[in-house]
């Protein structure tokens, strides 16, 4: 099984070590500063989402659909955080799940790195995008191949190295490939 | 299907070939998701139904399945008495449980049974419990659709 990209696995380790940071500091002062931390969090989630997006392309600008799309996911992943702080507000001791909870928005910025990989091709699912049980603990990955002419590509969900869940072992063996052709996915 | 809101580029708007092509694609990639998700809640089993997607017309997509199995099972049955052949008898396992699991996409290894019971009298089966799957599957492509509707845009004009 292909590892995950180099630029992802540096990006996803900088944002996951800047959480863990926030986090670190609203534990030592909780149940005071849960607005910081959500303001420093959706921060960095923006900064990187953007990040990934541009190094999945590999580009040095988004351009206004890449932008559209990086605040597409941008914008699911705030609402979840929303909530997220919400609960921490509500509570009056930490939880012991806070942390690792927090640790798994860094892995939300696979979605616009795969999304700018592929191209912007309009595949069914990204990985990381919540829509398999794994959530953003995903490690799969789209393999897309350009074929000759225009609009033409075969596309393969791989499986990741680690564990996976049902949904995406049936992603692998379904979506594989997924054919685009003229730009209609068929 | 629920509200979407998306953003459609001016660019798009003025080419119908693009937005017709947006728009088929939007549907067949769901439906692409959405036959990926029956297929895993039949992943364990032995007989595996087929789902097939179907386009009636070229902005529909349908994807069911004709099994019967996968039917009773996915509407519920009601609980009923099952009785022997005349002179005949009833020979089934226990205990069972079950590979799904209601409102769950998912398959399980489930069991049927280690004690094979045999009997000449009627048993009283509890009836399945509706899994819903197809109900629980749309709420969940419902909620994706715009984004997969964006997607397709954003691809057009990129």
């Amino acid at each position: 099984m292909p590892n995950p990209p180099a630029p992802l696995t540096w990006l996803i380790a900088r944002l996951s070590k800047l959480i863990a940071t926030a986090t670190g500091a609203l534990e030592a002062g909780y149940p005071n500063g849960v607005g910081d931390w959500q303001q420093e969090v959706s921060r960095q989630l923006a900064r990187y989402h953007g990040a990934a997006m541009l190094a999945g392309a590999e580009v040095d600008t988004l351009t206004p659909e890449m932008t559209t799309a990086v605040t597409t996911d941008l914008a699911t992943q705030l609402r979840f955080l929303d909530k997220f702080a919400l609960e921490m507000q509500d509570g009056d001791t930490w939880q012991a799940g806070w942390n690792s909870r927090a640790n798994m928005y860094a892995g939300s910025i696979k979605t616009p790195y795969w999304q700018g990989n592929v191209d912007m091709l309009p595949l069914p699912a990204m990985p990381a995008d919540g829509t398999s049980t794994c959530l953003t603990r995903c490690t799969c990955m789209w393999d897309v191949t350009k074929l000759a002419g225009e609009g033409n590509y075969d596309c393969t969900w791989l499986l990741g190295a680690t564990d996976h869940c049902q949904i995406c072992k049936q992603r692998a063996a379904d979506w594989a490939p997924i054919r685009v052709r003229d730009g209609v996915v068929q | 299907m629920g509200k979407s809101k998306v953003i459609l580029p001016r660019k798009l708007s003025v080419n119908p070939q693009a937005m017709a092509r947006a728009i088929t694609n939007t549907m067949q990639s769901t439906a692409l998701a959405i036959q990926t998700d029956f297929n895993v809640t039949t992943q364990t089993w032995d007989d595996k139904p087929t789902f097939a997607i179907e386009s009636p017309t070229p902005y529909t997509r349908r994807v069911g399945t004709d099994d019967e199995n996968y039917t009773r099972l996915n509407a519920g049955t009601k609980p009923h008495v099952i009785a022997p052949r005349p002179g005949g008898t009833l020979v089934f396992r226990t205990p069972f449980r079950s590979k799904t699991t209601p409102r769950r996409i998912g398959s399980s290894a489930g069991s049927k049974g280690g004690n094979v019971v045999f009997t000449r009298r009627p048993v009283h089966h509890p009836g399945a419990e509706a899994r819903d799957f197809d109900k629980v599957i749309a709420e969940k492509w419902n909620r994706q659709f715009a984004g997969i509707m964006q997607r397709s845009i954003d691809s057009e004009v990129s």
